[in-house]
């Protein structure tokens, strides 16, 4: 069974999904069983892949192949290293705390978790491919979820419903009406960028099959023996890196993504901040880094210039907005800056510092985006102003908050702060103007995530809001305890997580670095 | 050259399907005309039967891997004839079950109709194997008399009769450039055999160049290519919607094994002279068909640019003009098959219901028929090449194809399709999740209709998960096609 255990990982919610195909509607509690359950198996799965992968031998493991078409050279080959694992390990635990958080869904509830876990089988589908096929065939599955999801589920803007008449939402120029704050805006505008990019990263992946003599979408046999002319390597990382950072979001390509976060329901933005995003980092690294390493060093200085646009520009907009979710989907996308920062500095550090930081971020933001939503389910506003004093009404909430932006602008003894460090002590050397500029960043974090604690928790109440409640024992409590326990667990324990990491990024910098030496700053923690 | 008329048992069998074709549609016809007390729907499930059988008699023929000609070489037998056949067989047999429940509403004439299609499908079948221009010519016009009267069967419906008196002459027009590009040809090299034209190794002459650019824009003009497409939002808006379902995929596909035959077998040596051609057509037709489609208020003009871009996706596969392009193409075609027969039987059954195909009245369809919303989105979904649906791996099967002939520039056009289309085919779902239906009513959905949905979803999911079989079937008979010229 233990050889299996990747497609336990990705096939259990695709399970759910077809279980809940049989479940009526208007059994609410067995809906939410079963996808507590396509979260839950996935989540143990992953704990027991975190503790049984092999650092000392490091490579892809726990792999399964079977040939899917000789035609086209494509095989359904999965295998995890040192880099995907913390990511799939996130999206399992995102996926499993999500059922939590959306309890409350009430419309069309069975449809929505359907969705949810298609999202995330998707998403750990990316993370766990070593086939160029499949790894963009689950990219784009799990772009086109998110459409439905925000569209049907997802909230509109303030000041949309006042805006909005119907002749405008009908027309065909819709998509270009900037002034729109609607979901259906928002959902159109994330699946059409995402779309795009993955088109991008197609085509290059498309060139790299042609190219490469193998005709074969096999990721390590490329890796291998793959013949791709020289003078196509620099073009076709950049096509690479363009098509898969519009998901990242890396600036100037970010701005479905606040407006995405804005609209979707609390547990789509978890996964969407959480990894969703994450695909884009991660498969610059898996397909551009592993198949075009000289490319990425030459290249890569670019990202480094690009993050700071993303990590000052983000914490600056962040902090003035007045929706909470904007700020938080802000302060996503200026985080994300910041493994930008660590992917481009290429040494070991600051590389294991960027994959340690994606998952600690996944934490983080989920915990953020959770509350957030929970606070818009009692109040039905996410605006700052008018919000105010909540914490008197709901203490738990105020206080995991607190242990949420402790862990998003990196509190030692969060997960965070070790990611944060590692990338900030390895990017020094090479990019040291960017680093100081990315500890402003810091800064700038804990301004709005304050301002914000602030707005909502303190202060005066509005009386309106009196009625608000606290969050229920169990299924409200458990998701946000999971996430903030998991934070700081790997806070304090983090030496298993760092080796595996270690074990993935070691030879993909030995590798980019070739013959020249590699860049050791300070000891490994 | 003296004719004799000599057939010996092989190529009656080989003849086989289509003789059990005639006989069966004469059964329908004399049954119609002798016993009027036979219910019509009785006679559709005859039909289906039959074309059932005939479907499991070319399916053991390609098992077999049977391939002959007759009557000197005009007519030929190979697993790309017999794909196409049953093809067309299963097209035609989807398109009767979802056109039970349309009928019961026309009044009159309602056994010919069956009989028509079951004559536009022989013609069809005979026209897979034809393997010299006049065969081709003949069995082109036999196939689309009877859609002629197919499109404008709804005689008391002004729009019906418009569509067909369009396509008539349209269509005519399209034959008579198609006879006068044949007798150029044959005018210039004295043969009218495809494989002779690839024995000759001719080079081109004036006359066989403007000869075989008429004869394509005949043909363009069949499959609705831009720009020969005008017809087609027109003529699909007003036929009969099964015939419309029809319409959009089975002429396309039989004439796709003519420009098979043509392109890939007789001219597959000067490749280079016009490969251009089809990659322009290839990417104006994706281009036009999906910009259009982005402001349609009706959903059966919307399917029909959408069916252009979709023909340009397919022309993809015959620029690469190589065995994989054309596996490409045989599994692009089915791929199109399932996505967008099933999306017009919504559509079937939705106007069944309301009288109406415009968008407006979609909004809200999930309220109203979750299993309908579903089934659209799916389809719809496919169409846009969304994985793990079918039209994805259609949509890769030919970039791979194009790309390994180094036709980068098309498969970029490709890409960016992708992306157009996807707004259009958004907005439709949009309207069918989230906005509120004017009308509650429930949709029902009947067996035959519930037949086609199934069929149609079913195939839409395993091309798109576990295309592996079909991967090898189109290979197969591509292969096999290129093997024996």
């Amino acid at each position: 069974m233990m050889d299996h255990i990747l497609s336990i990982i990705l096939f259990a919610p695709f399970a759910g999904v077809v279980l809940l195909l049989f479940i009526p509607n208007e059994k609410p509690l067995l809906v939410r069983t079963v996808a507590v359950m396509a979260g839950l198996i996935p989540t143990l799965a992953s704990f027991y892949i975190l503790y049984h992968y092999d650092s000392a031998a490091g490579g892809y493991q726990f792999m399964e192949q079977y040939v899917w078409s000789k035609e086209l050279g494509i095989s359904f080959f999965l295998g995890v290293d040192g880099i995907s694992i913390p990511l799939v390990l996130a999206s399992s635990i995102l996926l499993f705390t999500g059922v939590f958080i959306s309890w409350h869904v009430k419309d069309r509830a069975k449809e929505f978790y359907i969705f949810l876990l298609i999202l995330a089988a998707a998403t750990i589908g990316v993370y766990v491919s070593l086939d160029l096929f499949f790894l963009y065939f689950f990219y784009e599955m799990s772009v086109l979820p998110m459409y439905v999801l925000l569209c049907v589920w997802g909230s509109h803007t303030k000041g949309y419903l006042e805006m909005a008449d119907k002749e405008k939402r009908d027309s065909v120029g819709f998509i270009f009406n900037f002034a729109s704050n609607s979901k259906e805006y928002a959902a159109m505008k994330l699946t059409l960028f995402l779309s795009a990019g993955a088109v991008v990263a197609l085509i290059a992946i498309l060139i790299i099959y042609a190219t490469s003599g193998l005709h074969t979408f096999n990721l390590v046999e490329l890796q291998a023996h793959g013949q791709v002319p020289k003078y196509l390597h620099g073009i076709l990382f950049l096509l690479i890196f363009f098509g898969f950072a519009s998901i990242a979001p890396i600036w100037p390509l970010h701005s479905w993504s606040p407006v995405g976060h804005a609209a979707a329901p609390a547990a789509v933005s978890m996964l969407h901040a959480g990894v969703l995003m994450k695909l884009g980092h991660f498969s610059i690294i898996r397909v551009g880094y592993t198949l075009f390493p000289e490319a990425t060093k030459e290249w890569m200085p670019l990202a480094a210039v690009l993050c700071i646009f993303s990590i000052i520009y983000g914490g600056l907009v962040a902090y003035f907005q007045k929706d909470t979710k904007y700020v938080i989907g802000y302060s996503s996308s200026s985080h994300m800056g910041y493994v930008f920062l660590g992917m481009a500095s290429l040494n070991v550090i600051s590389m294991t510092g960027a994959v340690l930081y994606m998952f600690a971020h996944a934490l983080a933001t989920g915990m953020l985006f959770a509350i957030a939503g929970f606070v818009y389910d009692q109040t039905h506003t996410r605006d700052i102003p008018s919000l105010g004093g909540l914490s008197s009404r709901m203490p738990f909430m105020a206080g995991i908050f607190i242990v949420a932006v402790a862990a998003s602008f990196g509190l030692p003894l969060t997960v965070n702060f070790i990611g944060e460090l590692m990338i900030l002590v390895g990017s020094w050397n090479p990019y040291p103007v960017q680093t100081i500029v990315a500890v402003l960043g810091i800064g700038l974090t804990l301004a709005y995530l304050f301002r914000m604690m602030r707005g909502v928790f303190y202060g005066p109440m509005d009386p309106h809001y009196a009625h608000a409640q606290d969050a229920s024992p169990v299924v409200d409590r458990l998701p946000l305890l999971v996430l903030a326990a998991t934070s700081l667990y790997f806070g304090l324990f983090p030496t298993q997580f760092i080796h595996v990491i270690q074990a993935g990024v070691t030879p993909l910098i030995a590798a980019i670095q070739g013959n020249g030496p590699l860049t050791q700053i300070g000891g490994s923690f | 050259m003296p004719f004799t008329f000599t057939m010996t048992p092989v190529d009656v069998e080989l003849l086989m399907p289509e003789i059990l074709m005639t006989g069966l549609l004469s059964l329908i016809l004399c049954l119609d005309f002798l016993f009027p007390r036979i219910g019509k729907t009785t006679l559709a499930w005859l039909s289906i039967a039959g074309m059932g059988g005939i479907f499991l008699l070319l399916a053991g023929y390609f098992i077999d891997g049977r391939h002959g000609t007759l009557f000197h070489e005009m007519y030929v037998i190979d697993p790309m004839a017999i794909f196409f056949k049953a093809f067309i067989l299963g097209t035609t047999i989807l398109v009767f079950l979802a056109s039970i429940d349309y009928l019961k509403k026309v009044p009159v004439f309602r056994g010919e109709y069956y009989f028509l299609g079951l004559l536009a499908a022989l013609g069809m079948m005979l026209m897979v194997s034809a393997n010299d221009l006049l065969s081709l010519f003949i069995t082109l016009e036999f196939s689309t008399f009877s859609f002629y009267i197919l499109v404008a069967y709804l005689r008391d419906d002004p729009k019906s009769n418009e569509a067909g008196l369009k396509f008539f002459i349209l269509g005519v027009f399209a034959a008579g450039l198609l006879a006068f590009g044949i007798s150029l040809i044959y005018g210039e090299t004295g043969s009218i055999i495809f494989t002779d034209f690839a024995r000759m190794h001719a080079h081109l002459t004036p006359g066989m160049v403007i000869g075989f650019l008429l004869i394509f824009v005949a043909l363009g003009f069949k499959i609705g290519a831009v720009p020969f497409h005008a017809w087609v939002p027109d003529i699909y808006q007003g036929a009969p919607t099964p015939v419309t379902a029809f319409l959009s995929i089975a002429p396309k596909a039989a004439t796709f094994a003519i420009l098979l035959r043509i392109f890939t077998a007789t001219l597959g040596d000067i490749r280079g002279d016009w490969v251009w051609l089809i990659v322009a057509i290839s990417a104006v037709s994706m281009t036009y068909g999906n910009i259009v489609a982005i402001s349609q208020k009706n959903i059966k003009r919307l399917l029909a640019y959408s069916g252009i871009a979709q023909i340009g996706n397919v022309l993809i596969g015959l620029a690469a003009a190589s065995k994989m392009g054309d596996g490409a193409i045989l599994f692009y075609l089915m791929t199109y098959l399932f996505a967008n027969l099933g999306a017009f039987t919504v559509v079937i059954i939705f106007s069944n219901l309301t009288n109406s195909d415009d968008l407006e009245d979609y909004n809200g369809l999930s309220r109203r028929s979750p299993l309908l919303a579903g089934a659209l989105l799916i389809f719809f979904l496919s169409l846009a090449g969304v994985p793990p649906l079918a039209g994805f791996i259609g949509k890769l099967y030919v970039f791979v194809a194009a790309m390994n002939e180094g036709l980068l520039a098309l498969v970029v056009i490709g890409g960016i399709n992708i992306v157009i289309s996807m707004y259009y085919y958004l907005i439709v779902i949009k309207r069918v999740y989230i906005y509120m239906p004017k009308d509650n009513a429930p949709i029902p959905v009947s067996f035959p209709m519930r037949l086609v949905l199934i069929t149609t979803v079913g195939g839409v999911l395993l091309l798109g998960i576990y295309p592996k079989a079909f991967i090898e079937i189109s290979a197969a008979a591509a292969e096999l096609f290129s093997r024996m010229l």
